[in-house]
């Protein structure tokens, strides 16, 4: 018997969107104050204005690629640090303070401590939101790292498997699932703290035009930024985050052929 | 190949002790005995998985396991789980799986076979790995007659085209009668294997 779809679709979420954009809307129409809240008509004109000039899409990219870079070299250096921690329980004894004391360190203090000891650079910035990042993937990758099926451990063994080719075929596609909500979550912090870092000490990026507007006290414009940033977050999970964890999960399916 | 533990314990409990077990090439050896003896502890120090043991192995040459679970790669196709794990070539995992008269599972994943296909496709990938010696865990527990005979003979059948040191680890007494051309059974009192 063929099974129902029983998932809501797409219509939904965009009755969802539209409701909130009404709700909005009303708001801003019951509070007939258009410097604190405009009107989803006024942020969309501006948003066209800010394209049209080139701008927005100047400073979506710089935020992108920092996020980008910093989301890379948070996912990498984390993973390889949970993975050891997860399989190494002398690694994982000495690094367990230093895992917690980083993990409680204010994003704050790390941008500050960057900014200071490198400069007010890329590097800097980068390396910020990267440090940042790095303890909670350590930490969602060991959880990963521990629940490894030793019997698959044990054949890789007995058939000779190791190196590049072990990590490739028997310990990566078991830390899918971590991989997945590590970089969801890790997307979603990252790109906030990239916001604090612009905001900071960069000249350019969604941080910092929301520095710039939020001194003129250009709400309109404040949103116009970071609405378009959450844009294309949306877009890198629907288009890329998605697809990927379909794609690496689709042997669980029951009609996985 | 040769075998000798001079003590291998769990904490204070002594599994083997002053044990010596020699195998020769293509022999068929059956080792048989109650649960918890340590059969599949000696399988495990032969196949190089356990080494916290008194003694040492030799001789065994290229080792291919088909374990109890088939540990087969659950997100890697059937053929693939044959060429990863055993470096053999797509042509060469294809014959075997025609071998174990599985061919038109090649492109499934594991998850979708049963228990039986699942362990014939274990057993087609420890033949692929071309091994001198061949352990195999209790591959037929847990099937019924009909599945584990057919296996039996698919088994037979393999060895006699691509032969191998054979160590086999059954329960069944009629099992290891078929199969094997040597029995060894520990014995539980004196925790010393003796040769049937």
């Amino acid at each position: 018997m063929p099974q129902r779809n029983d998932r809501p679709g797409w219509q939904v979420s965009l009755l969802s969107i539209g409701a909130f954009l009404l709700l909005w809307a009303l708001v801003a129409f019951i509070a007939q104050s258009p410097q604190t809240l405009p009107t989803p008509l006024t942020v969309a004109r501006l948003t066209i204005s800010e394209l049209a000039s080139g701008e927005l899409l100047h400073h979506l990219g710089a935020t992108l690629l920092r996020t980008i870079a910093a989301f890379i070299i948070a996912m990498t250096i984390g993973a390889a640090i949970g993975l050891v921690m997860g399989t190494r329980s002398r690694v994982n004894a000495w690094g367990d303070p230093w895992l917690i004391g980083l993990l409680n360190l204010p994003a704050l203090v790390t941008i500050a401590l960057c900014y200071i000891w490198i400069g007010l650079t890329e590097v800097a910035a980068i390396a910020a939101v990267a440090i940042n990042k790095i303890p909670l993937v350590a930490t969602q990758m060991r959880e990963g790292a521990r629940a490894l099926d030793r019997s698959l451990t044990d054949m890789a063994h007995v058939f000779g498997l190791t190196g590049i080719k072990k990590l490739r075929h028997v310990v990566l596609p078991q830390l899918a699932p971590y991989f997945a909500a590590s970089g969801r979550t890790g997307l979603s912090l990252i790109w906030k703290i990239v916001l604090v870092v612009e905001f900071l000490g960069r000249s350019n990026g969604v941080g910092f035009q929301i520095h710039q507007y939020f001194q003129l006290f250009d709400v309109g414009r404040v949103l116009v930024y970071a609405i378009s940033f959450i844009i294309v977050m949306l877009l890198v999970e629907t288009l890329i985050l998605q697809p990927w964890e379909r794609r690496a999960t689709r042997w669980r399916r029951p009609d996985a052929r | 190949m040769r075998v000798e533990i001079t003590r291998k314990a769990y904490g204070d409990a002594t599994i083997l002790r002053d044990f010596t077990l020699e195998v020769a090439p293509r022999e068929r050896l059956a080792l048989t005995g109650p649960s918890g003896i340590g059969k599949s502890t000696l399988l495990r120090i032969i196949a190089g998985l356990d080494t916290d043991f008194e003694g040492q192995v030799t001789g065994t040459g290229r080792i291919a396991v088909a374990f109890q679970e088939p540990t087969l790669l659950p997100w890697r196709s059937v053929r693939d789980n044959l060429t990863i794990a055993t470096g053999c070539t797509a042509r060469q995992a294809d014959d075997l799986l025609t071998a174990v008269e599985l061919a038109h599972t090649a492109d499934r994943f594991p998850g979708t076979l049963s228990l039986g296909q699942a362990r014939r496709i274990s057993l087609a990938r420890a033949f692929a790995a071309k091994p001198d010696t061949l352990l195999l865990d209790e591959p037929f527990a847990s099937l019924d007659h009909a599945v584990s005979a057919r296996m039996q003979d698919l088994l037979l059948t393999l060895l006699d085209q691509r032969p191998a040191r054979l160590i086999l680890v059954t329960h069944e007494p009629a099992e290891a009668a078929r199969i094997a051309q040597r029995v060894v059974t520990l014995d539980n009192d004196s925790q010393r294997w003796t040769s049937a």
